[in-house]
């Protein structure tokens, strides 16, 4: 329901999603430009987010349909890194044989996000423009020290994945990849059992060297550095509405240990 | 009751089948009318307020807005409050709003994003008053009275024990009391503990939401609403418009679920007045969060004194039961009345002492939910048992056996006889959780006994059965079909009096004008209340039809029987078949005729019963878990879960199987994640789908068991009794036991989260030895930390 | 915002229709071809009340605009039934007892249908990750797991 100022909540649904300019965009440029152009733009990829949105109150200019640009839905595999494009639904990434190949605890764990349905539709790209703490691409993304790739009029900029959360990196700009280096032995661990209290990702390469990624569904991913089994630092926790700080640091510790002995196993 | 049965208890394909699977089934947010307007409300965004100015100017000459709702533009002899006993919910905000979500205004427009947009141009002042979210903070002496005047109401009356109090104090709206026996029980007792248990607040996510189009025309007000009680809502109606109860008409369809909150004034009066206003039929649909926003179940805080003997006799039962109430008063002093009087359980007692009260709370209206007050008493009661068992060393199974009321034992003095063998029941449970085997490490097992009256109190039922000239049958009742399968069993029911094969019964839709009074669809009536009016009218239409063959055939009533059509007279290989329908257009003409006869039942009423009538059933419910839980985490993971109920005599098996297999989920979601999350100011922070968890189908437990026991006491026809309920009760006591089996800690507030778990855990280590050391045996009261879990 | 020209196949017949860029699927289906068996539950493509087949593919129809369509196939649970006899999804579902209020129905059929066009015989691990994709407040989902098995079984028997 949006919040209309001070009067009070008035109920949204898709019935209210104002009118807007849609642009079927069939190539990145025209949708670069489009983005560019446009007072308040929302991209359509899967859309599988935007019911959430115009519910919240949203209520944009103009849509930019990207379905149909196929160069968005590509996975390669480049100068040491798997690029995948934002258009990637979870069900065809998760599957796909480079996935399989390089990076398959990656593709396992991207295997089980949302549900059966919203992986055919929604997009790697889409989960992470969302923006939404309770959605998982970016802790996957974050242990894996991904890093994203945007094009806009300005022309090609890349961000760290969790820089997403507050970066003006996608303003105006349109995400076009998903790049994750291929470090030697990289593999990783997603504890997904005590979802939606928290979950955590635990990536790990031959170097010793690794990232603990802790989330719960209200807050931003917390990552640590991890030098064998330690990790960098106490668990910055202050927030969550449900659950207390004191139980996720420790149930943290608890993961840690379990998901460091399976991925040793492995 | 062996009796070889031709449909009741077949498995027949359910008669709403083939439009529910081809998406044929009509709804009322399927309804359209020509010419009809779409309705939107603003909603308050504050708790607790005084609302000084609402300046709707704007809205009013916005594009596509027909009109807009305040409470200003209502005739000033309209009465528009609604509610149960007491009459405290206005259609529209008067002076103040109550919750965040409370209605302030409403607009009719062309379309909803027009009325959407419209709103959006609505000023609102508020002038804040404290805010109170919780039972605690409402009582307190500083907490502002959400209602400083005392609305209308009604006091019901009560029978031997029972009484009631309306407003007995600031913010608390009703208060239940039930007391029987001598209060000098406790003294004898050995032991007597004190404990408390929380209960949360889920909201019923009936997938589809409260929706009504209305249409008031000059001389007839008529309205198309998802309602589970047809008549109530259309005498209110009449009530708040002031028009005669027989110009308003409700019609009801297909409902996509209740479980409870459908009862009564929902989003009827808003589209009532704004159809007045605009002269236009007008929808009102509310979203999800709305829905969410409009009815949820009760909170409760129960504080139980039970006093035992060291063998494990029950004595004595003081309880306190505080029910989160939320902003209106809705059906929460019916809830009171429930929670108190079930909170013994199905045992037997010398001394009961009961006091229920209903607290209001700046948050959502609190009302019917599965279970009424018995989810809530079932959570206390069985919890502590289990507690009491394991403080005396005996075992849970042993405790439950030696109280447990027999067949035909009054649940209360002047009260209707238990029609369940409980010991069976719980034997069968026990049975298939494998009670008895050697716990594996980490884990254990729990059972639990839920036990309400069933059947409602003093409800009046009526049906009408018309058989046709061919012999088909038309069944007209206003039980309403919201997926429990009432339309199913009862057109069975008919089936199998008139021996027709259930094909040959239909039951329309529900229109007030044409179907026979009923009192509504909740309490689990519908077989054994309803049921008893069917069966009623379907004997009385076959009698009609068998004396008009009498007088066809010039021959004695007694000779004749009517079968799947035929009048058959006499018996064995020289009885004759003659087709019904040459008889009667013989006799009628052409167009044929039909024969209608009406039943009638209603419990009768009897002073000594505590609520004024004998408890036409009792539902119970029997639970057992299989636990395992991750010390690490907390994390419990429900290995199995048997959940059993008592249907008397199934009517349609499978049916039953379904409402048994849902009830259970419900209470299985509750006990270990459901729930609505209220922050200090009175926002729900998870009221958004994409948050607010319910079951799917991957959390079910890896082995999920529902037995549906006949055991053939029930009152109903052929010796049914209601499902429905029965299997919610115990499933959140059951695993609680199960945990404290498997691990030896006690979780006593809702939901069991890993979070309460891990911290039992880490307090029972911390604690070690000391406490066994210093257990007293001659009398023992336990503390309650602060959230809420006992220190043993 | 203009309005758009949209061709597509609806439950196997050809239409041609110009729609408003705005309009979602669910609307278009319930309110323009009165296609009501798309329910509308949550309106965040959560619940599963409003799944439909797109070429094939569950969505969820109030996720998703209708000009989105455009070029594709849709079915709906209307267009199952084939001259008059029920799809043996339909009939598993009967005979199961596997709905009660019947709101989540639709959207459980057609899951069913796309989950056993990818997968004859799937397990039961299978069958409740996909039925995990939608919500029944009703039944507890016992009797919709079975029913998918036996519809299964039928599809399997029907291909001998």
């Amino acid at each position: 329901m949006k919040l209309v100022a001070a009067a009070g909540f008035v109920p949204t649904s898709f019935r209210t999603v104002p009118r807007f300019h849609l642009v079927r965009a069939r190539t990145i440029a025209e949708a670069v430009t489009a983005i560019g152009d446009a007072h308040e733009p929302a991209v359509l990829a899967g859309g599988t987010d935007l019911p959430a949105r115009f519910n919240e109150g949203f209520a944009p200019s103009d849509l930019i349909d990207i379905s149909q640009i196929g160069a968005l839905r590509e996975v390669k595999l480049a100068d040491g890194a798997i690029e995948i494009g934002a258009l990637v639904t979870h069900a065809a990434g998760s599957s796909h044989a480079l996935i399989a190949r390089h990076l398959p605890s990656f593709g396992a764990a991207w295997r089980r996000i949302a549900n059966v349905r919203i992986r055919f539709s929604a997009t790697l790209g889409g989960n992470l423009m969302a923006r939404r703490t309770r959605y998982e691409g970016a802790i996957l993304l974050s242990a894996l020290g991904a890093h994203l790739r945007f094009v806009s009029g300005a022309g090609v900029r890349e961000i760290a994945v969790e820089d997403n959360w507050s970066s003006e990196a996608g303003k105006g700009a349109l995400l076009t990849t998903i790049v994750v280096p291929l470090r030697k032995g990289l593999r990783m661990d997603y504890a997904r059992d005590l979802r939606p209290i928290m979950t955590q990702a635990v990536a790990v390469e031959d170097r010793a060297l690794g990232r603990v990624v802790t989330s719960t569904e209200f807050i931003v991913p917390r990552i640590r550095a991890l030098t064998g089994d330690r990790p960098e630092g106490a668990l910055d926790i202050t927030e969550d509405p449900v659950t207390s700080a004191a139980y996720i640091r420790k149930v943290s510790e608890t993961l840690l240990v379990r998901q460091l002995e399976r991925l040793r196993a492995a | 009751m062996n009796a070889p049965l031709a449909v009741v208890g077949a498995q027949v394909p359910r008669k709403d089948a083939a439009d529910k699977v081809s998406g044929q089934a009509e709804y009322a947010v399927d309804v359209a009318l020509p010419g009809m307007l779409h309705a939107k409300v603003l909603r308050s965004s504050h708790a607790h307020a005084l609302i000084k100015r609402l300046d709707v100017s704007k809205a009013r000459q916005a594009p596509g807005v027909r009109a807009v709702l305040t409470h200003a533009d209502i005739p000033a002899h309209f009465i528009p409050v609604y509610g149960y006993f007491i009459k405290d919910q206005p259609i529209v905000a008067v002076d103040r709003v109550r919750y965040v979500g409370d209605i302030v205004c409403a607009i009719a427009a062309d379309s909803e994003a027009e009325a959407a947009a419209a709103l959006s141009l609505i000023e609102v002042d508020y002038e804040d008053l404290t805010t109170s979210t919780t039972i605690e903070s409402a009582l307190a002496e500083d907490a502002d009275n959400l209602f400083p005047a005392i609305p209308f109401g009604v006091m019901p009356t009560y029978g031997q024990g029972a009484s009631g109090k309306m407003w007995p104090q600031k913010n608390v709206c009703y208060e239940f009391d039930y007391r029987t026996g001598d209060a000098s029980a406790f003294a004898r007792c050995d032991h007597v503990f004190e404990d408390e248990f929380r209960f949360s607040r889920m909201h019923h996510y009936h997938l589809e939401p409260f929706a009504a189009v209305a249409n008031a025309r000059a001389d007839r007000i008529e309205v198309w609403a998802s309602n589970q009680n047809p008549f109530p809502l259309r005498k209110e109606l009449a009530r708040i418009f002031k028009v005669s109860e027989s110009s308003v008409t409700v019609h009801v369809g297909m409902v996509g679920a209740g479980f409870g909150s459908k009862n009564n004034c929902k989003a009827e009066p808003v589209a009532v007045m704004l159809s007045m206003l605009t002269r236009r039929p007008v929808r009102f649909c509310l979203t999800m969060e709305e829905s969410a926003l409009t009815n949820t179940q009760h909170a409760a805080i129960l504080r139980l004194k039970t006093g035992v003997m060291k063998d494990g006799t029950l004595i004595a039962r003081q309880s306190e039961i505080l029910l989160d109430a939320g902003a209106y008063t809705d059906a929460s002093p019916l809830v009171a009345e429930k929670a108190g009087y079930r909170i013994p359980g199905p045992y037997r007692w010398q001394y009961v002492d009961t006091r229920c009260l209903c607290v209001m709370t700046n948050t959502a209206p609190a009302g019917p939910f599965r279970g009424f007050g018995g989810t809530q008493a079932t959570w206390a009661s069985e919890s502590q048992l289990d507690m009491i068992a394991r403080r005396l060393g005996i075992d849970p199974y042993d405790i439950r056996v030696k109280n447990l009321l027999k067949l035909g034992e009054p649940f209360q003095p002047g009260d209707s006889g238990i029609d369940s063998d409980l010991k069976e029941g719980l034997d069968l449970v026990c049975q298939h959780i494998g009670y008895r085997e050697p716990r594996k490490p980490l884990r254990g097992k729990g059972i639990s006994i839920g036990c309400k009256d069933g059947g409602g109190v003093k409800k009046a039922a009526q049906a009408r059965v018309r058989i046709l000239t061919n012999g088909d049958a038309i069944l007209n009742f206003a039980s309403v079909e919201m997926g429990q399968g009432i339309r199913t069993a009862m057109t069975q029911v008919v089936a199998e009096i008139l021996r027709l094969p259930h094909g040959r019964v239909t039951a329309p839709s529900i229109n007030t004008d044409h179907v026979p009074f009923d009192e509504g669809t909740n309490a689990s009536s519908g077989i054994a209340v309803m049921g008893r009016a069917v069966e009623g009218a379907a004997r009385s239409a076959r009698l009609r039809v068998l004396e008009f063959a009498t007088e066809q055939l010039k021959c004695d009533i007694g000779e004749l029987d009517l079968d799947n059509g035929f009048i058959v007279q006499g018996t064995g290989p020289n009885a004759q078949r003659h087709p019904l329908g040459p008889m009667v257009m013989g006799f009628y003409g052409g167009p044929g005729f039909e024969f209608t006869a009406d039943g009638f039942y209603m419990p009768p009423v009897d002073h000594r019963a505590p609520l004024e009538s004998p408890c036409v059933f009792w539902e119970i419910g029997w639970g057992a878990a299989e636990v395992e839980v991750d010390p690490g985490t907390g994390l419990v993971k429900v290995l199995k879960l048997v959940a059993s109920g008592d249907t008397g005599r199934s009517i349609n098996p499978l049916v039953c199987k379904g409402q048994e297999d849902g009830a259970a989920v419900q209470g299985y979601g509750q006990a270990l994640f459901e729930r609505m999350i209220y922050n200090e100011r009175g926002e729900l922070l998870n009221i958004d789908p994409l948050i607010y968890r319910v079951p799917l189908a991957e959390d079910l437990p890896a082995e999920f068991v529902t037995i549906t026991q006949q055991q053939g006491h029930g009152p109903g026809p052929f010796g049914s009794k209601g499902a429905g309920e029965g299997t919610i009760l115990p499933v959140a006591s059951a695993i609680a036991n199960a945990i404290e089996d498997a691990v030896g800690v006690r979780i006593t507030e809702l939901p069991i989260t890993p979070e309460r778990v891990l911290e039992a855990l880490e307090r029972k280590a911390a604690a070690g030895r000391y406490q066994d050391k210093v257990r007293d045996r001659s009398r023992s009261v336990t503390s309650v930390s602060p959230r809420g879990e006992t220190g043993q | 915002m203009s309005d758009i020209s949209i061709q597509f196949t609806l439950n196997g017949v050809g239409r041609q229709v110009v729609v408003p860029a705005n309009m979602l699927l669910v609307d278009f289906l319930r309110d323009n071809e009165q296609l009501k068996g798309a329910k509308i539950g949550c309106s965040r493509g959560v619940c599963g009340s409003c799944t439909v087949l797109i070429d094939g593919t569950p969505v969820a129809a109030c996720s998703t605009f209708a000009f989105q369509a455009d070029g594709r196939s849709v079915f709906t649970v209307e267009g199952l039934a084939r001259g008059g006899a029920l799809d043996p999804v339909q009939q598993a579902f009967i005979d199961n007892a596997a709905f009660q209020c019947g709101y989540c129905t639709s959207g459980m059929i057609l899951m069913t249908k796309a989950l056993l066009a990818e997968n004859k015989a799937p397990d039961r691990a299978t069958i409740v990750e996909w039925l995990s994709s939608n919500v029944c407040r009703c039944t507890g989902y016992a009797q919709i797991i079975a029913a998918v098995e036996d519809a299964a079984r039928r599809l399997r028997e029907a291909e001998r």
